[in-house]
């Protein structure tokens, strides 16, 4: 990236060759649309390019990239549309089978017991609802953290804020997923 | 709700923990108590649990046509980088910008727009419309009645150098700072011309930060395009210039020097400079180009500078004072200016401070050689003596001319010393002589293209000036002539004429293509005057002549 910053034009399909992959997967998990992830992880090296002067030795390579797919996610996050709204115990959530039921239904229910794979098929479809609708900065925290394999301290970085922050929001994410995901625990 | 029995202080940790978050001895509290409290433990199953199907989430690969669109996108973005986005660009990105990021209505946006395009023109007219027609500017040109200059026909002037004043910091303060204004030639004899000015049939530009002979590091395809653009040979010409470079390379001496090899082995200083400066032409510097020659020139500008007096009457002089050496001192200080001029934002502070006083010191001493007539000879003139030749005068002009873009201190009456003296010496007819006005030997065709490289490079009011290029010209034209034995009117004439915007590198391209030896070398011994300097001199002024092609804009 150094190179990059002072002129090096050919340093940069390196570090597009390193980042493509977990940028494009970053934002699916924010997204979880193809089209909408590769868009925004082509518009964070957009951005790279447009501010490697502003690249400091001190920050780590894939620190400073994360932090500004970070910041291009919360300016994207707030113009959508159809920006995820906090959930309720109220709100459905849920596919196939679960669809249609609220929460306070499904805490206490049990559905009819699918195939195993069926059933793992339906768990990742409800955890990907269910990430969706974590709230913005836990989702993050969560994204980082679980697909991208940051550590807090590096989460802290990219976030911009204190570890403990990082460490109780994950906490914070974790907690409002088994709630969302309860039925299926109870179930088993 | 099972959540509730979990206990307080624990139920934080538990995420921390599957993630391998806790220290150790915290970690070792957490797992003792995970042992005694089935609530805890199954919180802690169940969060592993969503971690693991979470990591089952498969990841997606790009698409192609994400790599596609990430190609285009790199491909636009490093044409509109920071550094060469136009202001316009800037501002309408920030508009849009703006519009993007701010909901404005359609109205709001076409008043802003509106607002901003009255704002442009008010700006326009108030400082550049208005002050022209409340105080126009005459042209001025030299009228000498002995030797037939007049008004008329009189070119218009091109920008002479951009100081930037860069080079005046942290100079001794012996030296005046560089004007920090467009500085242009001011002749001393001043008249107001009614001949409208005329512009060159196809003009080209010099680049703003570029400097006489150098243009910074241009693409193999846009050289090609330019050299295409003259109807030359791309490939074959940068094939030529590499086999040159290469063969220039292994000629340098340990000491970074090259030798003068022809009848004058006095020229070292000025045949090491003028290879540098074939160099530094082509975009190879001390800190871009090739490594191999980045070497070569990191090398030869350290000889140049070792080998500058510095104190004495001779301060400032750069080579040995032996035999003709202002040619060598001339040389060298354009040189040094040039590799300065190209590297000064990429210099370390202390290699571009000593630059900068080399120089300052190199162009003091041409200001001091000057003799009273206004022309330079070979040596520093001393009492009352007075000769002057041209074909000295030529290069301590272009390293004045070359300084004064740069940035350093060229004064204006050295400037106006040295027109004094091609006045003299310019006849009726537009021939340069070489002592004396009259002189017509053949080095007066070669004076008289460079006398038309300088008038066209600093803008003078010489009415000859068409005369002198139909008289060039014509020795051109003649392959078994004089051009094909004088690589310094090549030299001269590719200059002038790509100034005056017309193609004359067509008419001696495909001579020196052939002429190259398999090396890349050219033999100097049939040559006018590079038979006094060597193989290297003329293969570097060979390559400064067909780089000529593509190190102007336009």
């Amino acid at each position: 990236m150094e190179r990059f910053r002072d002129g090096d034009d050919d340093a940069f399909p390196g570090i597009v060759a390193r980042f493509q992959k977990p940028l494009v997967n970053f934002f699916y998990r924010l997204t979880w649309d193809r089209f909408t992830s590769e868009d925004y992880a082509q518009e964070v090296f957009a951005r790279l390019i447009r501010h490697r002067k502003s690249y400091r030795r001190s920050a780590k390579l894939s620190t400073y990239v994360f932090r500004i797919a970070r910041n291009y996610w919360i300016d994207r996050y707030r113009e959508r549309a159809n920006a995820p709204k906090m959930t309720s115990l109220n709100m459905t959530v849920g596919t196939g089978e679960g669809r249609g039921l609220s929460l306070g239904d499904t805490v206490e229910g049990s559905g009819p017991a699918p195939a195993e794979e069926l059933k793992r098929k339906e768990i990742r479809e409800r955890l990907k609802e269910a990430v969706e609708c974590l709230p913005e900065e836990q989702r993050l925290v969560f994204v980082l953290s679980e697909n991208q394999g940051l550590k807090y301290a590096e989460i802290s970085e990219v976030m911009e804020i204190p570890v403990g922050t990082v460490k109780s929001r994950m906490h914070a994410a974790m907690r409002r997923l088994r709630d969302l995901l309860k039925d299926l625990s109870d179930e088993a | 709700m099972k959540r509730e029995t979990i206990c307080q202080g624990i139920e934080v940790e538990l995420t921390a923990l599957a993630q391998g978050e806790l220290s150790p001895g915290r970690r070792a509290e957490v797992e003792q108590h995970l042992a005694s409290c089935g609530a805890c433990r199954t919180a802690c199953d169940e969060i592993r649990g969503i971690f693991t199907v979470a990591g089952e989430i498969e990841d997606i690969v790009p698409s192609l046509r994400f790599k596609r669109s990430l190609e285009r996108l790199l491909a636009r973005e490093r044409r509109l980088s920071p550094e060469r986005e136009s202001i316009g660009f800037r501002l309408s990105s920030s508009l849009a910008y703006l519009f993007h990021r701010v909901r404005v209505s359609p109205r709001f946006r076409l008043a802003t727009v509106s607002v901003a395009v009255h704002a442009v023109i008010l700006l326009i007219v108030s400082f550049y419309v208005l002050p022209k027609i409340a105080d126009p500017v005459m042209p001025v040109v030299m009228i000498d009645p002995d030797t037939g200059f007049t008004p008329a026909d009189a070119p218009e002037r091109p920008e002479v150098a951009i100081g930037s004043g860069e080079a005046a910091d942290e100079l001794p303060s012996e030296y005046p700072r560089p004007d920090e204004r467009v500085v242009r030639f001011e002749p001393t004899v001043r008249f107001p011309s009614t001949v409208p000015l005329q512009p060159p049939e196809q003009p080209v530009r010099y680049r703003r930060f570029s400097g006489l002979f150098t243009s910074g590091v241009l693409s193999s395809s846009i050289k090609e395009r330019r050299l295409a653009a003259l109807g030359l040979d791309g490939d074959a010409t940068l094939d030529a210039l590499a086999r040159s470079f290469n063969w220039l390379a292994s000629e340098q001496a340990e000491d970074g020097s090259f030798a003068s090899s022809g009848r004058n082995p006095n020229y070292r200083t000025g045949v090491t400079a003028t290879v540098l400066l074939a160099y530094l032409a082509d975009g190879h510097s001390q800190t871009r180009g090739t490594p191999a020659f980045r070497k070569v020139v990191t090398g030869g500008i350290r000889y140049l500078l070792d080998s500058q007096s510095r104190r004495g009457a001779l301060k400032g002089l750069i080579g040995p004072s032996k035999g003709h050496y202002t040619y060598n001192h001339a040389i060298a200080t354009l040189t040094l200016v040039e590799a300065w001029s190209i590297d000064r934002r990429r210099l370390t502070p202390e290699r571009s401070r000593e630059l900068r006083i080399a120089i300052g010191d190199a162009v003091a001493f041409i200001v001091k050689a000057q003799t009273p007539a206004g022309g330079w000879r070979y040596h520093v003139p001393v009492g009352g003596a007075s000769e002057n030749d041209t074909s000295v005068s030529l290069f301590q002009i272009m390293a004045l001319a070359a300084a004064r873009r740069a940035g350093f201190d060229a004064p204006s009456e050295a400037f106006d010393g040295f027109t004094t003296w091609l006045k003299r010496v310019t006849g009726s007819g537009g021939i340069v002589g070489y002592l004396r006005r009259g002189d017509r030997d053949s080095d007066a065709r070669t004076l008289t293209a460079g006398a038309l490289f300088i008038e066209e490079l600093l803008g003078l009011a010489a009415p000859l000036r068409d005369r002198q290029a139909k008289l060039v010209l014509a020795d051109l034209a003649d392959p078994s002539g004089a051009m094909a034995r004088d690589g310094l009117l090549r030299f001269y004439s590719a200059h002038a004429f790509r100034l005056r915007g017309r193609n004359v590198l067509e008419l001696f391209a495909p001579l020196l293509l052939e002429s190259q030896r398999a090396n890349g070398s050219w033999s100097s011994a049939d040559d006018r005057h590079a038979v006094h300097a060597g193989d290297a001199f003329l293969t570097a002024l060979n390559a400064l002549t067909l780089s000529a092609a593509y190190r102007f804009a336009g």
